[in-house]
């Protein structure tokens, strides 16, 4: 059979199984998780306007998810992501208030500066590890702090508004700055685009590139790498640098997108949850895309469950949770292989 | 106190491990000897009960020693002391005693337990502190405590494992009085070791293996030359080798003045003509691995190859070959095509698979890999994948650098490995490889370096050398 | 194969489950229509239950500011019948990517015909929110977008009004009490953020208190932690802040957060034998977190005026005021009537009661104006010549700290 066709069968019966796995815990909380989940659904799907608002949420967490493919790849955690991601949108907010800010051409200035800002925050974190020899996990972790430490500065200092002091934002940019929509509804056609041209973009990287096969072999064995005449720590510092452009345009979309402004927790914890997603999507580029939509609609049809429910927001973590928790162990148990064996044999 | 191993036979697939083995000991010291793969592992592993064999039996005492069971061994008074001490690096040297100890709670009577462990502390005149870390313990003396324990629990027979590869020489000579000692109280012990001097040394009798079998048992007074005779007997080779060949080209190997060890030695020069084999021998353990490696790292010494026409070798000309082909040859989680994929990527920025997919087959079909594309090279045999990294190896003339070539794999594959190597003499400046099989490097070598220890003892053609002046270098004779 | 049907079916399951839901999407291209449905129903006399949303910056329950509102709401639905939709948590540290203008269009979608917005920092999401939906009333609590002399003033947002309380009476009240207790004459005020209605309430604090200090040596010490509660990581700690101010030799605390970090310290310090004091803020029962060492409380009563923009809007009379209301001076703490009251704490002795109450009785009368010249700002420049009284913008729009007060104007 074709290995790909069986690794999607697969993936799908562990989606169902976990589904059916969350139903049960709802139920065992009380709670009906018909309704719930027909309230995600409708909360994140269910007008033009909120699947819009889906969009903006799936944007960065696709952005870092396919940036962490890159990291992965070569081995390495980066947990510097929502650092990075930070600093994107430091880095846009910057171009915003500067003399571009009222102009036509801001937004893609702001990309640009995403670019660099979020590669640098990477860049650090490649080069502690290549040439401090310090591992990626700590230097990543202490350098998310920073950033966060630096735009909580920025906040309340030198881009504060005007007579006031307060965490919580600066200014909202000029409308020139906002990332471009089309229609009444805003959708967000410049960040679908990014979006679709990192995904194809990465995907011929791996699949079609000398790099992206040398980066996948840097992660697998990096003893190995001298052998085939390139140096691993040449690739990991790439793989931080790109992981964290890419992330920086995902704080991009944040500050221009989202927020239209730049906000303390601005990252949105977006990061983390994108090591997860490429956790259970084991760096497939297409399963990552399709994952990380799967849990916008989850953030955004989750935080009206309040509204319409009355239900606590919270229970959207544990969804969340439950859903990697499940999908991991189920990973494990490799349940979905015996069911689909059953399965061909049943046909034959 | 008597032992008897009657008819012990035990086979892994098709290979024979042991065959028939008969020994039988009576008292003393027993040296257990034997090149490689000759079975002394595997016979060892019988005794302490980790491996059960396909046949025979083993008396002690007179009486039936329940096999297959480590725990049967150990209550039948047979103590393995490892090559690498088992113990708790942590935990006081107290508390690693007590870990590995009979009495059920030896905490219930911590006093006692602790009193009669110093007794056998001071019995063999060993002095350690009980309370300080493990860790902080030299390696001998780590065995030291670890022998001690063996005797509190007990055991009348003890096996060492290669005991002293990590030793000082002081330390060895404390060892050796212990080990004296005790063979004084009626105990039996088994001595495994490649070192000679080591045995003739100490040992009162002994046994040769080869193949799995039992080829000769001595006594005191040992014939050193005997027995290095008797261990690399001769085993003939079918492979017909281009032996008329050639070249007018030379190049030269400038050993550096700094060995390993960082101590100065002469600078030395010697110069050979392209498309030489060079073996580099040395027992296991030595440094004979390292120098194949240093060529194309750097890593230890500055000894490098100089070419006639003084151009610079790129990088690129050195094809490496590691001998632990997954965790450092090759890459685990990707598949055979991949590798290919990547034994281009030197060449080209984009990876056009159908091509790579048609030289693959041929590679494939060339060096007789019997994999697919699509398999991860943790599924492939070691034969086959020892053949998928001859199969990377570059087109174009290369210095190749194979660190034990035919480590861990059969008669067949190891011919047919060296039928591959050798068809590229005519193409490649030099091929370097290294074993620990003295065999295998007088059948293929055109020149030798022997390597004892860590030091190169010597480099010369293999027409002005003898095998037995071999065996002397890197067993240390000079 | 029978594993492959179950499969079917549950996929089956989750498609019609999205066919229900855009079956609903079908009812909201048709959302105006209803909204106009039901504005006539309220005409014709209440068929459906008013319903109204309630965006809370805190939690409901967090026995401070959030609660004052949330409980403001459940006085509408007491009274009206009306039915709140509550939103609580919603800031980007709590509720990443959620705006305001987000959770408003989310409760229109639910029916709900007024929403309030009840914190200042809500301002960008409610005023985008006005703008897209121009035919829903909405409140922005503590605004000023519909104050024609605000500096925020957006006349084209008729949909959106402003309510807030005097509180200045309520700081005053407070820093009067807290004057009236120190010993040292060092109070501390533990500020939020900065921004016009803090510095403005801080300063009013301070004209209390030096009104009722007896003696020349009152420190006013002013610390901002950076929002109006704790947000791990992007603030100062308010209890660490508090510690702080009685390890420095503050003897009373002046809460001005939405959080009662304050109260909770200073009953662990009195605990420990210290003689020290707070005062709370924003909820009336928020003494009860440390009783014996609480010296009162001014709150917020959002209900009165709360339920006034419930009728109007329920009634289709809504209009864009900005409501800025007077306490009821005949009783202070009548629930339905006074937007602010002071609850006297135990922390009082009954001389210091009396004399705070004698105080209250001026301000009531209209005999007593603390914000009359002259006074001069932190930077020494003049704030209101000598005789001369404030403005509601000149109250409402300091630019500064008032001069004798110590800490950060910007």
């Amino acid at each position: 059979m074709n290995k790909n066709i069986q690794l999607i069968q697969i993936n799908f019966i562990r989606l169902v199984l976990t589904l059916a796995i969350i139903f049960f815990v709802l139920t065992l909380f009380g709670t009906s998780p018909i309704s719930i989940f027909d309230s995600i659904i409708y909360g994140s799907m269910g007008s033009y306007s909120k699947f819009i608002r889906t969009l903006i949420v799936w944007a960065p967490i696709s952005l870092a998810s396919v940036a962490l493919i890159y990291t992965f790849s070569a081995g390495m955690w980066n947990i510097g992501i929502e650092g990075q991601i930070i600093m994107g949108a430091v880095g846009a907010t910057f171009v915003a208030r500067s003399f571009f800010g009222d102009t036509i051409i801001s937004p893609y200035v702001q990309i640009l500066f995403a670019l660099g800002f979020g590669g640098f925050w990477g860049l650090i974190c490649g080069v502690l590890k290549v040439k401090g020899n310090v591992h990626e996990i700590f230097s990543g972790l202490g350098l998310d702090f920073v950033a966060s430490g630096i735009v909580i500065y920025l906040i309340i200092g030198p881009w504060k508004r005007e007579g006031i002091a307060s965490t919580s934002g600066t200014d909202v940019f000029d409308k020139a700055s906002w990332i471009p929509t089309i229609g009444q509804n805003e959708f967000p056609l410049l960040l679908i685009l990014i979006i679709f041209v990192i995904y194809i973009f990465s995907f011929f990287i791996f699949k079609y590139t000398s790099f992206g096969l040398r980066l996948k072999a840097t992660g697998v064995n990096e003893d190995a790498a001298e052998r085939f005449y390139f140096s691993s720590g040449k690739y990991i510092l790439l793989s931080f640098f790109i992981a964290g452009a890419i992330a920086g345009l995902a704080g991009f979309s944040q500050a221009s997108g989202a927020y239209h402004k730049l906000v303390p927790s601005i990252s949105g914890g977006f990061g983390f949850l994108s090591i997860l997603i490429v956790l259970i999507c084991s760096r497939n580029i297409f399963f990552t895309l399709i994952i990380s939509f799967l849990f916008s609609a989850l953030i955004v049809g989750g935080s009206q469950l309040q509204i319409k429910l009355g239900l606590d927001h919270s229970l959207i973590g544990i969804i969340q949770a439950l859903f990697v928790l499940s999908w991991l162990i189920l990973e494990k148990l490799k349940l979905e292989k015996i069911l689909l064996s059953k399965i061909i044999r049943s046909n034959e | 106190m008597k032992i008897e191993i009657k008819n012990i036979s035990k086979k892994f697939g098709n290979l024979v491990a042991n065959s028939e083995i008969n020994i039988s000991i009576n008292n003393g010291i027993h040296a257990l000897l034997g090149e490689n793969g000759a079975g002394k592992s595997t016979l060892v592993k019988i005794i302490s009960g980790q491996i059960a064999p396909d046949n025979g039996e083993i008396l002690i005492d007179r009486e039936k020693l329940i096999l297959g069971s480590p725990i049967e061994s150990i209550n039948s008074g047979v103590g393995l002391l490892n090559q690498d001490p088992l113990d708790f690096g942590n935990l006081s040297v107290l508390e690693t005693f007590l870990v590995g100890i009979k009495d059920a709670n030896p905490y219930r009577n911590l006093k006692q337990t602790k009193e009669n462990i110093l007794r056998i502390f001071q019995k063999y005149k060993i002095n350690i502190d009980f309370s300080q870390k493990t860790k902080n313990l030299s390696i001998g003396e780590r065995q030291q405590v670890e022998l001690l324990r063996l005797l509190y629990n007990g055991a009348k027979l003890i096996i060492l494992d290669e005991p002293t590869s990590a030793f000082s020489l002081e330390q060895k000579k404390m060892m050796f009085e212990t080990l004296r000692s005790l063979t004084k109280e009626g105990i039996i012990i088994i001595f495994v070791s490649h070192k000679l001097d080591e045995i003739i040394e100490l040992c009162d009798t002994a046994t040769i293996l080869k193949s799995g079998s039992v080829i000769h048992s001595i006594s005191k007074p040992f014939d050193s030359q005997d027995i290095i005779e008797k261990m690399f007997e001769n085993t003939s080779s079918k492979i017909k080798r281009d032996k008329t060949f050639t070249n007018e080209n030379n190049f030269t190997i400038l050993v550096s003045g700094k060995d390993f060890l960082g101590r100065n030695t002469e600078d030395i020069e010697h110069r050979f003509s392209y498309g030489s084999v060079i073996g580099i021998a040395g027992l296991q353990g030595s440094s004979n691995d390292s120098y194949i490696k240093n060529f194309f790292t750097n890593e230890f010494s500055k000894t490098k190859l100089v070419l006639d026409s003084k151009v610079t070798i790129p990088k690129k000309t050195y094809y490496y070959m590691p001998s632990d082909r997954i965790e450092k040859g090759l890459f685990r989680d990707l598949n055979v095509l991949e590798h290919f994929g990547l034994f281009k990527s030197s060449e080209t920025r984009f990876l056009n698979w159908n091509k790579i997919k048609n030289i693959s087959s041929k590679k494939i079909k060339k060096f007789n890999i019997r994999a697919n594309f699509s398999n991860e090279v943790s599924e492939l045999s070691g034969g086959n994948q020892q053949r998928l990294m001859l199969s990377l190896m570059p087109e174009n003339q290369s210095i190749l650098l194979l660190e034990q070539p035919t480590r861990g794999l059969d008669f067949n594959s190891a011919e047919n490995i060296w039928e591959m190597i050798l068809s590229r003499k005519s193409k490649d400046i030099a091929i370097f490889f290294s074993s620990t099989d003295i065999d295998e490097i007088w059948e293929y070598s055109d020149i030798v370096i022997s390597v004892s220890g860590k030091s190169i003892v010597n480099i010369n053609y293999k027409k002005e050398l003898t095998k037995d002046k071999v065996i002397n270098y890197v067993s240390g004779i000079v | 194969m029978k594993i492959f049907i179950n499969l079917f079916l549950v996929s089956i399951l989750s498609i019609s489950i999205f066919a229900c839901s855009s079956s609903e999407e079908e009812d909201m291209a048709t959302e105006k229509v209803v909204q106009e449905k039901d504005e006539a129903h309220a005409h014709d006399g209440e068929m459906e239950p008013f319903k109204f949303g309630m965006i809370l910056v805190g939690p409901r329950d967090d026995k401070g500011w959030s609660q004052a509102h949330f409980e403001g709401g459940e006085y509408i639905e007491e009274i009206s019948g009306g039915e709140m939709i509550v939103a609580d948590m919603i800031n980007p540290a709590d509720s990443p990517n959620l705006t305001v203008d987000q959770v408003v269009s989310d409760m229109i979608d639910e029916g709900a015909q007024l929403v309030f917005a009840t914190s200042d920092d809500m301002k960008d999401g409610i005023l985008a929110a006005a703008e897209k939906f121009p035919d829903v009333p909405m409140i922005w609590a503590s605004g000023d977008s519909a104050w024609q002399e605000g500096k925020a003033y957006r006349g084209d947002l008729e949909n959106l009004g402003n309510i807030m309380g005097k509180m200045e009476y309520g700081k005053m009240i407070a820093g009067c009490a807290a004057a009236l207790k120190t010993k040292t004459g060092n109070i501390s005020f533990l500020g939020p953020l900065i921004n016009d209605e803090t510095r403005r309430l801080a300063n009013a604090a301070y004209l209390g208190a030096k009104h009722c200090y007896d003696g020349d040596n009152l420190n006013f010490e002013v610390v901002w932690i950076g929002f109006w509660f704790h947000i791990p990581g992007v603030t100062s700690d308010p209890t660490q802040v508090a510690n702080e101010f009685f390890d420095g030799g503050s003897d009373v605390i002046i809460s001005h957060i939405d959080t009662p970090e304050a109260l909770v310290v200073t009953g662990q310090r009195a605990a420990e034998g210290e003689d020290v004091f707070v005062v709370g803020y924003d909820y009336e029962a928020s003494c009860d977190t440390a009783p014996e060492v609480c010296l009162g409380v001014p709150f917020f009563n959002w209900g009165p005026d709360y339920l006034n923009a419930a009728m109007n809007a329920a009634h289709g009379e809504f209009k864009a005021e900005f409501l800025w209301s007077e306490p009821n001076w005949e009783n202070m703490n009548d629930k339905d009537s006074s937007p602010i009251g002071w609850n006297t704490g135990d922390g009082l002795n009954e001389s210091e009661k009396e004399e705070l109450n004698s105080f209250i009785e001026n301000l009531s009368s209209g005999g007593l104006n603390l914000f009359t010249g002259p006074l001069n700002f932190q930077d020494g420049t003049e704030y209101l010549s000598d005789g001369q009284t404030a403005s509601d913008s000149e109250i409402w729009y300091t630019p500064q700290l008032l001069e004798g007060m110590t800490g950060d104007s910007q």
